[in-house]
């Protein structure tokens, strides 16, 4: 009952205090707000790179490594080049499922003219696909180069495609035999990963593929690996890069893939905008406490008497500290409030107008709380000290 | 009504500041013993060591030589929030310059007196209520204090001082700012408060004033002489 006391009296205190100065109070919090703002921004970017940089992983595959090679490869050798790197895995490689994924020159005709790729009957389980409608392609299917093709679900949802329905690819035509659920990666020549979370696409078998002479893509075409759970990921990496070592490879550069890739491309990203965002919120928020930091001198300056008359009345210095202390933090916390509610229409209006992904989450919007009021503390403990500090005889003569 | 066992006890107190060209001695081996009940006023010209004395009596400030003893126990030796703890309880202020809250009403500035300290809020509006009483501001507690006449604004402040039932009353210069029909309506309160008890110390320049007091001293050079 003591502290609910203490803490009505401190807050008529300060809701007065900061009433009867409404230009240095405005000031004050406009100072920190500007700085709130940038670094919510901030902390918007960097968690929403961390996840992305989850859901890549996640799409892509943890354990999942891709062998990119170089366009002449397949160029040169067509699908012979990929199936021939994947042998090379499989026989050398044990703990490791192998498939492939090449792009075909070939698009669907009634469909939006998706693009399709040829894969093998294992691609889909080395990728961590799942069906969401059908089946997929078994060993029948490929020995017989079958006419099955699979979709995404965002081509079958866009128009109606249910499994059993037809469509032509080129002068052939194929019936749909199952339907891939969105979510699944594949990386694209440069090395960068495609995520088809959203994106047409339709696979067929390489079998069939190479069966119908389709032409294929040269710079779209990669060899997946899954290393098992129990396996060390980087020792398998080292050593599949160890056999396209081998004289016989060394012709041809190859890109490689990883989860650690990814994640070492969205950091790179996350610490170039931390250190770019994060210099220029860290200015704002110190020229925004040393901002807080002169008004509250100025303030402290101007209310000697009342310090005065608070010791005479009994106060400690320390009461006196921390009535300084708290008035600043009240400053800061409804500032950092405020430019929350700033930064959240900001944010708001750039969601899906940049390419940076933007959080939202909770956190994005405490940690500026916790930050600004701790602003408050720290910028308002010289001012605080010196009020303190004063005489109380000297405060009060000089009223 | 009000607890007046106040013991002030200057032993060859002295008070020097430290200033750039050496230091500047505001009070000189000062002896001076107030009573219970007493009511002394204390004149002198500027500069004098007359305010000195005041903020030492109100354990505002320290001396720098002598002793200084407040109901028998010395303050010198006493931490600051010992010395804080007999101010908030024992001590009651007047300054010239009121030193009220404009923007609180009348009873919220008397009841600012209990700001720290740990009494019930219905006690605290009592208490603040009877001191504006007896300075006869009862009628005006609502009012908020900057619409007020600077007389009504010390003897607001007089209420504000003796609402927390002090040992010891101090006024530094309480009619300076005041016009004499208001000077002579805050005295007035004095000589009631003086009649019910209170121990009063007053610095004044108004030698008008001298005869409310029961003993009249004078501050010459920081040292004090007995008039009476």
């Amino acid at each position: 009952m003591k502290k609910f006391r203490e803490w009505q009296r401190m807050g008529r205190d300060i809701s007065e205090s900061l009433r009867s100065q409404p230009g240095r109070v405005g000031l004050s919090m406009f100072s920190v707000m500007i700085g709130i703002i940038v670094l919510t921004l901030l902390l918007s970017m960097l968690f929403g790179l961390r996840e992305q940089s989850r859901q890549l992983v996640r799409k892509f595959g943890a354990n999942v490594i891709a062998i990119i090679p170089e366009s002449g490869l397949v160029a040169v050798r067509g699908f012979r080049g990929l199936d021939d790197i994947a042998e090379l895995m499989r026989r050398n490689l044990s703990g490791t499922h192998v498939a492939i994924m090449i792009r075909l020159n070939e698009r669907v005709t009634n469909w939006d003219h998706a693009p399709v790729w040829a894969i093998d009957r294992k691609t889909p389980e080395v990728r961590g696909w799942s069906l969401s409608a059908g089946r997929g392609f078994d060993f029948e299917d490929e020995q017989r180069a079958a006419r099955s093709i699979l979709i995404t679900d965002a081509l079958a949802s866009r128009h109606g495609l249910r499994p059993g329905d037809s469509c032509s690819i080129g002068h052939h035509a194929f019936i749909i035999a199952g339907i891939v659920r969105d979510g699944s990666g594949i990386p694209d020549a440069a090395g960068m990963n495609t995520i088809t979370g959203g994106e047409p696409l339709v696979f067929m078998l390489q079998s069939t593929a190479e069966r119908l002479e389709y032409s294929v893509d040269a710079s779209s075409a990669a060899v997946f690996l899954r290393v098992d759970e129990a396996r060390n990921h980087s020792v398998m990496l080292a050593r599949a890069q160890a056999l396209v070592n081998d004289p016989a490879w060394s012709a041809w550069r190859m890109n490689w893939v990883t989860p650690e890739s990814l994640i070492r491309g969205i950091r790179d990203l996350q610490r170039l905008i931390a250190l770019t965002a994060g210099s220029v919120s860290a200015l704002c928020l110190a020229l925004g406490g040393t901002t807080l930091m002169s008004l509250m001198l100025a303030d402290v300056r101007q209310r000697v008497p009342e310090i005065g008359l608070r010791r005479a009345l009994g106060g400690t210095p320390r009461d006196v500290a921390n009535l300084f202390v708290a008035e600043s933090c009240v400053i800061t916390g409804v500032a950092a409030l405020v430019g929350i509610i700033a930064a959240r229409v900001i944010l708001g209006l750039l969601e899906g107008r940049i390419a940076v992904p933007l959080s939202l989450e909770y956190f994005t919007f405490v940690i500026p709380v916790i930050v600004s009021i701790v602003l408050g503390g720290v910028f308002s403990f010289w001012p605080a000290q010196y009020a303190a500090r004063l005489s109380p005889a000297q405060a009060l003569r000089n009223a | 009504m009000i607890d007046s066992v106040a013991t002030l006890d200057l032993k060859r107190v002295s008070r020097l500041f430290p200033s750039p060209g050496g230091d500047v001695t505001a009070l000189q081996s000062v002896d001076f013993l107030l009573q219970p009940g007493e009511f002394v006023a204390i004149s002198g010209p500027s500069g004098s060591g007359k305010t000195t004395l005041l903020h030492l009596a109100a354990l505002l400030d320290r001396p720098t030589g002598g002793e200084l003893l407040f109901r028998g126990n010395s303050v010198m030796q006493m931490t600051e929030d010992q010395v804080g703890e007999l101010r908030k309880f024992h001590i009651g202020m007047v300054f010239q310059a009121f030193h009220l809250m404009p923007r609180r009403t009348v009873l919220e500035n008397v009841r600012f007196r209990f700001r720290y300290q740990a009494i019930s809020p219905g006690e605290e509006e009592q208490r603040a209520r009877e001191a504006l009483s007896w300075v006869g501001m009862d009628h005006l507690a609502a009012r908020e204090v900057r619409w007020l006449s600077g007389g009504e604004m010390q003897r607001v402040a007089i209420a504000r001082a003796v609402a927390g039932r002090p040992s010891l009353l101090l006024a530094d210069e309480p009619t300076g700012n005041l016009d004499h029909a208001n000077s002579m309506a805050v005295m007035n309160c004095f000589e009631q408060l003086h009649s019910a008890g209170i121990t009063i110390l007053m610095v004044t320049h108004n030698e008008g004033l001298l005869s409310f007091a029961s003993r009249h001293l004078h501050c010459r050079d920081g040292r004090l002489e007995d008039v009476t």
